[in-house]
């Protein structure tokens, strides 16, 4: 297995799109202001201040950063972990069309490469394939984001996002799991991930679904508050003491900013088994502190 | 083990079928899907659980001991009528109980009839913060409620769209995205006196997209409520609650409750303003499918089945907010 290794410490996105898990109101009104200018000051500060890889969701204003960093060509060695899919983009089709909806409109939307992709494999919504339907998803996305990468920029691992990931564990669903970590692999060559809030559930299906545990990435909420922690932390910690899974990137870890930077980053360091973290910033002079600190405390 | 089967594979029912399956002591045992294409991907996605394309098909199949309804709201009189024809006990629907009050009233007196343990997919009232809310009321924090604003958002429709939730009779924002709120505030504050109300449509050309209610209640408190799909910046659905007594202010919504009280209430609240955020309550579950408050209802729900006992919020309790809807409409 020739994948990339992981970096250790990692930008998020979720502040630079309007995500914010604590508040709501606050989330609104950076929404307000977004502007792919200011994601990509951010994005630079940040990994000019010590991280080391950047984790998204593929929102548009996340794409238009991208290609303005592309545009600028200024060389900056730097890993990527998309996550897909932007699930809330999803659940409002959904909410509106019901599922076949969705189902049509996840087709309509892939790019020549994906659509290709469909008529090779001979798939349409009849033949309701639901693996090969994602794999043509992904396919479509990464197509778009392959197109769009900085100089120094490295695709790192392929992120499925946690309501596909938990739903799959908790069904059972064994077959898209299998396939979508096999083509990531095959295709990208570079790890597949998986996020989860479920993360004890998430090791029992790994092991049933044969997922290798050293190669696999697991995205999953570590505080010392045990915010997102299911069922406990205290049960996410004996997990992983037992499973020893090799690549996870803690999330969460400032559990939607209700710890400060120094008891987040302490606890996280905590445990061994943690490869990776992942942490929001939403501003030039946030990144810099925040990413400075941070690399100064990462061994 | 509790055999629960699942009528719908929309977005709740598919929420519902993974949190269900996931928990333990309960064994999803079937499925229940009318649209073939999304049925066969179904059979391929979970192929440990039997589905079905009709509701009578998966109960005379399935010797199930609850049945959830995850279907659209219109279908779920009709889709009741045929459980507890053939005998089901025990019945959980998604929100709202059904489009209308005459629909909603015949569907709570057939199961009462029965001794049918009910439940209706109001799950705000399961999370921790609207229920410190409720503490915080009935132990007179804030003193004797005045009056109250509160709202429901989402930017969720700013054209025209397609399917059963914009068509007249079954659709409209007000009983799509008000549901929660009402409960929330009948929860609150009980039985409702006088309603005033103006609604518009802004991108829909056959329901409302704007609903304004002014509610009176039996215990004197009013307050206005505001609920749209189309307001702007409101990525996720957020509820906010704002209720002003003679002894402070207590604000409450999906992320915080806040509370600000003039004189201390002893062994509840100090005087002074505190503001509790959601990782200060204690939100881990057994297994988390978007918010742990759906996993603690299908808990409750399920718990109450296994002891054949009666729970909340039940479809009484949900007729109640099927009344409001229908006076609201009256009155806009």
């Amino acid at each position: 297995m020739t994948a990339p290794e992981l970096d250790r410490l990692l930008l998020g996105d979720n502040p630079l799109i309007g995500v914010d898990h604590l508040s709501q109101e606050r989330a609104r009104e950076r929404q307000a202001r977004l502007d792919s200018g200011k994601v990509v000051e951010v994005i630079e500060t940040a990994l000019d201040s010590g991280a080391g890889g950047f984790l998204f969701s593929t929102h548009p204003i996340i794409y238009d950063a991208l290609k303005e960093m592309k545009r600028k060509n200024t060389r900056r060695e730097f890993g990527l972990y998309p996550l897909l899919p932007y699930a809330q983009t999803y659940v409002r089709i959904a909410t509106e069309k019901g599922m076949l909806g969705l189902a049509q409109e996840i087709l309509s939307k892939l790019s020549w490469k994906g659509k290709a992709r469909v008529v090779t494999a001979g798939l349409s919504l009849a033949t309701a394939n639901p693996s090969a339907i994602l794999e043509a998803y992904v396919d479509s996305e990464l197509d778009i984001l392959l197109h769009n990468v900085p100089p120094g920029a490295n695709l790192k691992c392929v992120l499925l996002h946690e309501v596909i990931t938990d739903l799959a564990a908790s069904l059972r669903s064994t077959e898209i799991i299998q396939s979508y970590a096999d083509h990531i692999r095959d295709t990208y060559h570079v790890r597949p991930g998986f996020a989860t809030r479920n993360l004890v559930r998430f090791l029992t299906f790994a092991k049933e679904t044969k997922l290798n545990l050293n190669e696999i990435v697991i995205l999953t909420p570590f505080n010392k508050v045990g915010f997102q922690m299911n069922p406990t932390r205290e049960a996410c910690e004996a997990a992983i003491d037992e499973s020893r899974p090799s690549n996870i990137i803690a999330m969460s870890i400032l559990a939607s900013g209700y710890l400060s930077l120094e008891e987040a980053a302490k606890y996280v360091q905590s445990l061994k088994a943690i490869k990776s973290y992942v942490v929001g910033v939403s501003t030039k002079r946030h990144a810099q502190d925040t990413f400075s600190y941070l690399s100064k405390q990462s061994v | 083990m509790l055999k629960v089967g699942i009528v719908g594979l929309g977005k709740m029912g598919i929420l519902h079928a993974g949190i269900v399956s996931a928990l333990d002591g309960i064994s999803l045992s079937g499925l229940c899907e009318t649209e073939g294409i999304i049925r066969r991907m179904a059979e391929k996605l979970i192929p440990n659980v039997p589905i079905y394309g009709e509701v009578s098909e998966m109960v005379a199949k399935q010797n199930l001991d609850a049945v959830m309804i995850a279907a659209p709201i219109h279908l779920h009189v009709e889709i009741i009528r045929t459980l507890l024809e053939k005998g089901s006990t025990a019945i959980f629907t998604e929100k709202p109980l059904a489009s209308n009050l005459r629909d909603a009233v015949e569907a709570a007196k057939a199961a009462a009839g029965r001794k049918v343990v009910t439940m209706v997919g109001y799950q705000k009232r399961f999370s921790p913060l609207f229920q410190h809310a409720k503490f915080l009321l009935e132990k007179q924090a804030i003193g004797d409620v005045q009056f109250f604003k509160a709202y429901s958002y989402i930017s969720d429709v700013f054209r025209q769209g397609s399917g059963w939730r914009f068509k007249k009779g079954s659709g409209g924002t007000l009983i799509e995205l008000g549901p929660h709120l009402l409960d929330l505030l009948l929860w609150y504050f009980g039985g409702v006196s006088k309603v005033s109300a103006k609604q518009l449509s802004l991108y829909s050309n056959e329901v409302e997209d704007y609903v304004h209610a002014g509610i009176e209640f039996e215990s004197g408190t009013f307050g206005a409520v505001d609920v749209s799909w189309s307001m702007r910046n409101y990525r996720l659905p957020e509820i906010c609650i704002e209720i002003q007594g003679t002894n402070g202010v207590l604000k409450v919504s999906d992320d915080y409750v806040q509370v600000s009280a003039d004189r201390e209430v002893r062994g509840v609240v100090e005087a002074g303003k505190h503001k509790f955020q959601k990782p200060s309550f204690k939100t881990n579950v057994e297994f988390l499918l978007g918010e742990p408050e759906f996993t603690v209802e299908d808990r409750a729900f399920l718990s109450a089945v296994a002891e054949k006992r009666p729970t909340e919020p039940n479809f009484q309790d949900a007729v109640k907010v099927n009344e409001l809807i229908d006076r609201i409409r009256e009155a806009a």
